[in-house]
């Protein structure tokens, strides 16, 4: 299914991590700090690296600068450090998820799962073209001549208002929307004290399509004025 | 240090150039004046040497006259023979000028000497008594002069023939020279003079000129020069440098006087003048350097004998003004302030009028000292509420106040300082906890990780044992419990060492509401919590950043679900009150709120004291912090199970 490198100075973590990825059919390959990281990408055929960042010797920043000039290999920080900015930092840096320790191995395993097919989809990747009616946003797919969502390719299952909401994000990437617009939109009359309808609604969605409802990657909250998807 | 050399070398050279310059323009004045005044200019030298011979001559036989006036009796001293001869003439009436020039006087009246009656040159008068006369009506060279009588000469003779006509006996000095044997006689340095005032005639002005310029050139290159740093010469009392230079200058002027007046060779006349006027000019120059030094070294006053005399008298009321009470100074203040007001009564009881006037005067200056004194009072006051008010970084200018005003507000400014310095240290200590705790927290989210991890592979794993079963849903939660400890831990050490940084701008609280009562819809449905949600119809807006805004609302309708009594309403609101938007919450709790509203925000205090439920008990703390980093506040009411959280916020 792919081979992923886990890098991390601590033995136990490395371990876990190792039976928790073999027992979902993945190959494992290990380093315990960034130099050996390196040398394991260098040597190829590997999937995804699980990066600690924290890290006697070379740490995961420079182990992430130094892989990205040989590989566009997908990349999860993993790292004890969990403040706003480090995750900016991360991200900024070439990394494509972060993963804050102590970590959920559910979620963990979602990640990866996504970060491997969004990978393997490039390369396949139909034309998108808003006039044949398909959207597609990160690893979202919206076919609306069937009004069918996928997420990472995989088939999520939302009810229509749901998917009229999911498409009017879609549709305004990059634009806060407010409550009130997102209601007159999907359901096409004036809002009378019906906000939390939109909220609640919205949440609903999140559960769906986020890996990790409290900190979604697709629809972001904006504290006081709506929701907004990133472009 | 060669540069210093080189300029004490170029003053020294300097000082000798402006000493020779002055001399050679004294040298040259004397000489032009004396041709000007004598009315020697442009004559050859033949006729100025004439001159000179003439006056010489007269002044011998005025000299011989007074010989005759203070002894009755002509003594000695003139042995001048051959240059110049005379003859002494007695008589009781006036003579006629041109007789006496022509040679037409009695044998009968000469009492002494011979002169060839053909070749007299000038004939001087004095009569019996003159000297006499002179004193009493203390004008002696009027007389001498009167009694003078040149050939070439017709002036003042008729005056002084006036004056002597009342007298009795007349005398006169009848003489003739031989300009040609001056050698070794009265005339021996009349050559020289005559040459000299020549000289000075012809080249005198040019002189003057050029040595003028080239003295003041050169002193105004000294006092440039002139060192700007005091030394003992410089510390001299202003008044005895004054006294000296007065002193030097006048002996200078006294020697070149003394050296005309005695009877000595021209040739010591020049040296000794010349000597003089060197001295006093190379005086002046000192004295004007020294002055120019203190001047530069801004030592002026401080070297004066005024100034001097002042050191005790100000140490003195220096001592007076450190060592006594402001008490005691107001009681001598009020003392003088009396006797001047005591003096201003007596005045107006003799003289209303300038009474009156005094009165004005007195009342102006009067208001002048409250103001002023009012003024530094406010300063100090302003000073005083600005650090009052938290600002420590106000400082007082303390320029022209008064001494006890001064102390004052430098005492408040050391408060400030010290408060600045406590509160920069507290914060200090503050950041170190917050760094200290994040540090520690991250190296226990390591070890956590692997505990979670292989609690879940256990779990994961599967047991038959019940009893195991039971004591890994233990361990699961606990290490979760641990999880979220640290996190809050993080949390609220940087919200109260305000290490977040905030981003204050317009937050719409109505949306924000709506938002935060989508995200809990679920969880209150699971604890069969009812909310009621009341905002106004017009949506509110209040200056707050929007994401840490959630996480207070987020901690509070967290702690809402966890300890809120099941089946019961909880209450939201939103009301606005003058420029402040309240939110509140109000919840019934499930058990008893045995504690107060205080120790409830304070870190690690929970409502249940037996700490067995679920939360670290940072909650309420992360939101006061948060709150009041914001700018808002956050109170809390307790009423029997009625617990109440109320949010302020300033409108927009």
């Amino acid at each position: 299914m792919g081979k992923i490198l886990v890098c991390d100075d601590e033995k136990d973590i490395v371990s876990a991590l190792k039976i928790y990825l073999n027992s979902d059919g993945y190959e494992v390959v290990c380093a315990y700090n960034g130099m050996e990281a390196c040398e394991k990408v260098k040597d190829g055929d590997i999937d995804l690296v699980l990066l600690d960042i924290m890290m006697p010797g070379m740490d995961g920043v420079t182990a992430l600068s130094r892989i990205r000039e040989m590989s566009n290999v997908p990349v999860i920080f993993l790292t004890a450090k969990g403040e706003d900015t480090d995750k900016v930092l991360g991200l900024n840096i070439g990394a494509d998820d972060y993963v804050t320790k102590p970590f959920n191995p559910v979620e963990l395993l979602a990640r990866v799962r996504s970060q491997l097919r969004r990978y393997k989809m490039l390369g396949s990747a139909v034309s998108s073209s808003e006039d044949s009616g398909i959207y597609r946003h990160g690893g979202i797919e919206l076919d609306d001549n069937i009004k069918k969502a996928t997420v990472d390719g995989e088939d999520v299952n939302l009810t229509k208002t749901e998917y009229e909401i999911l498409l009017c994000f879609i549709k305004n990437k990059g634009k806060v929307l407010s409550p009130k617009q997102i209601y007159k939109d999907v359901w096409h009359e004036d809002p009378y004290g019906t906000e939390n309808t939109v909220a609640v609604h919205i949440r609903h969605l999140r559960e769906k399509i986020e890996i990790d409802p409290a900190n979604p990657r697709y629809i972001k909250v904006v504290w006081g004025y709506g929701y907004m998807m990133e472009e | 240090m060669t540069d210093k050399k080189n300029n004490i070398w170029l003053k020294i050279v300097a000082a000798i150039v402006f000493t020779a310059s002055a001399m050679m323009f004294a040298f040259s004045m004397v000489g032009v004046v004396a041709a000007s005044e004598k009315g020697l200019s442009s004559r050859d030298v033949t006729s100025v040497r004439k001159e000179i011979y003439d006056e010489r001559a007269m002044s011998c036989s005025i000299d011989i006259l007074s010989d005759i006036a203070d002894n009755g009796s002509l003594d000695r001293r003139y042995d001048c023979a051959p240059a110049l001869s005379y003859a002494i003439l007695e008589s009781d009436i006036k003579l006629d000028k041109d007789d006496l020039l022509e040679g037409r006087y009695d044998a009968s009246m000469v009492i002494e000497g011979s002169v060839d009656k053909n070749a007299i040159a000038g004939v001087v008068c004095g009569m019996e008594g003159w000297r006499y006369y002179n004193y009493t009506r203390n004008n002696p060279l009027l007389i001498s002069y009167c009694s003078v009588e040149l050939p070439d000469q017709t002036t003042d003779y008729d005056c002084s023939l006036v004056l002597m006509s009342d007298r009795g006996t007349q005398y006169y000095v009848v003489y003739s020279i031989d300009y040609n044997a001056a050698e070794g006689t009265v005339f021996a340095a009349c050559d020289k003079v005559a040459r000299y005032i020549s000289w000075c005639d012809a080249n005198g002005a040019g002189m003057m000129v050029i040595s003028g310029i080239l003295s003041i050139v050169t002193f105004v290159a000294l006092m440039y020069l002139a060192k700007n740093t005091i030394s003992f010469g410089n510390k001299i009392p202003y008044a005895i440098l004054l006294t000296l230079l007065g002193g030097v200058e006048a002996a200078c002027i006294l020697c070149i006087v003394g050296a005309f007046d005695g009877y000595v060779s021209f040739n010591s006349i020049l040296l000794i003048s010349l000597a003089a006027v060197g001295l006093g000019a190379s005086f002046f120059l000192w004295f004007s350097m020294n002055t120019v030094t203190r001047f530069k070294a801004r030592a002026f006053m401080r070297n004066t004998l005024l100034y001097y005399m002042c050191i005790p008298a100000r140490a003195f009321l220096k001592n007076l003004n450190e060592n006594t009470s402001l008490v005691v100074k107001a009681v001598i203040f009020s003392a003088v302030v009396g006797v001047i007001q005591l003096l201003g009564l007596a005045v107006v009881a003799s003289e209303f009028s300038a009474g009156l006037f005094l009165f004005v005067i007195y009342k102006a200056i009067e208001v002048a000292v409250i103001i002023w004194f009012a003024l530094q009072f406010n300063r100090v006051k302003e000073g005083m509420s600005l650090v009052a008010s938290g600002n420590t970084d106000a400082t007082i200018d303390t320029t022209h106040m008064l001494p006890a005003f001064k102390s004052h507000a430098h005492d408040i400014a050391n408060v400030s300082e010290g408060i600045n310095k406590a509160v920069e240290e507290r914060m200090k200590s503050e950041r170190m906890k917050t760094e200290l705790i994040t540090n520690v927290s991250h190296d226990i989210k390591t070890p956590l990780t692997s505990i979670i991890n292989y609690v879940d592979l256990m779990e994961k794993h599967g047991t038959d044992d019940p009893k195991m079963q039971e004591y890994l849903e233990v361990l699961d939660r606990q290490s979760e419990r641990l999880k979220k400890l640290i996190e809050d831990l993080i949390e609220a050490s940087k919200a109260s060492s305000g290490a977040i940084e905030m981003n204050i701008e317009p937050v719409n609280v109505s949306v924000l509401l709506s938002q935060a009562a989508g995200e809990f819809e679920e969880k209150l449905k699971k604890k069969e919590l009812i909310p009621v949600v009341t905002v106004p119809e017009e949506e509110q807006t209040i200056k707050a950043d929007g994401r840490y805004l959630w996480r207070v609302i987020d901690n509070l309708m967290s702690n809402i679900c966890k300890y809120t009594m099941p089946n019961t309403r909880v209450y939201i609101d939103l009301i606005t009150k003058g420029d402040t938007s309240e939110i509140s919450f109000k919840n019934i709790s499930a058990s008893e709120l045995n504690i107060s509203a205080e120790e409830l925000t304070e870190r690690f205090v929970r409502g249940d004291k037996s700490r067995n439920t679920e939360g670290s008990g940072l909650g309420l703390s992360i939101a006061k912090s948060l709150t009041e980093h914001m700018g808002g506040t956050m109170d809390i009411h307790i009423d029997g199970d009625l617990f109440k959280v109320t949010l302020t916020f300033p409108k927009v």
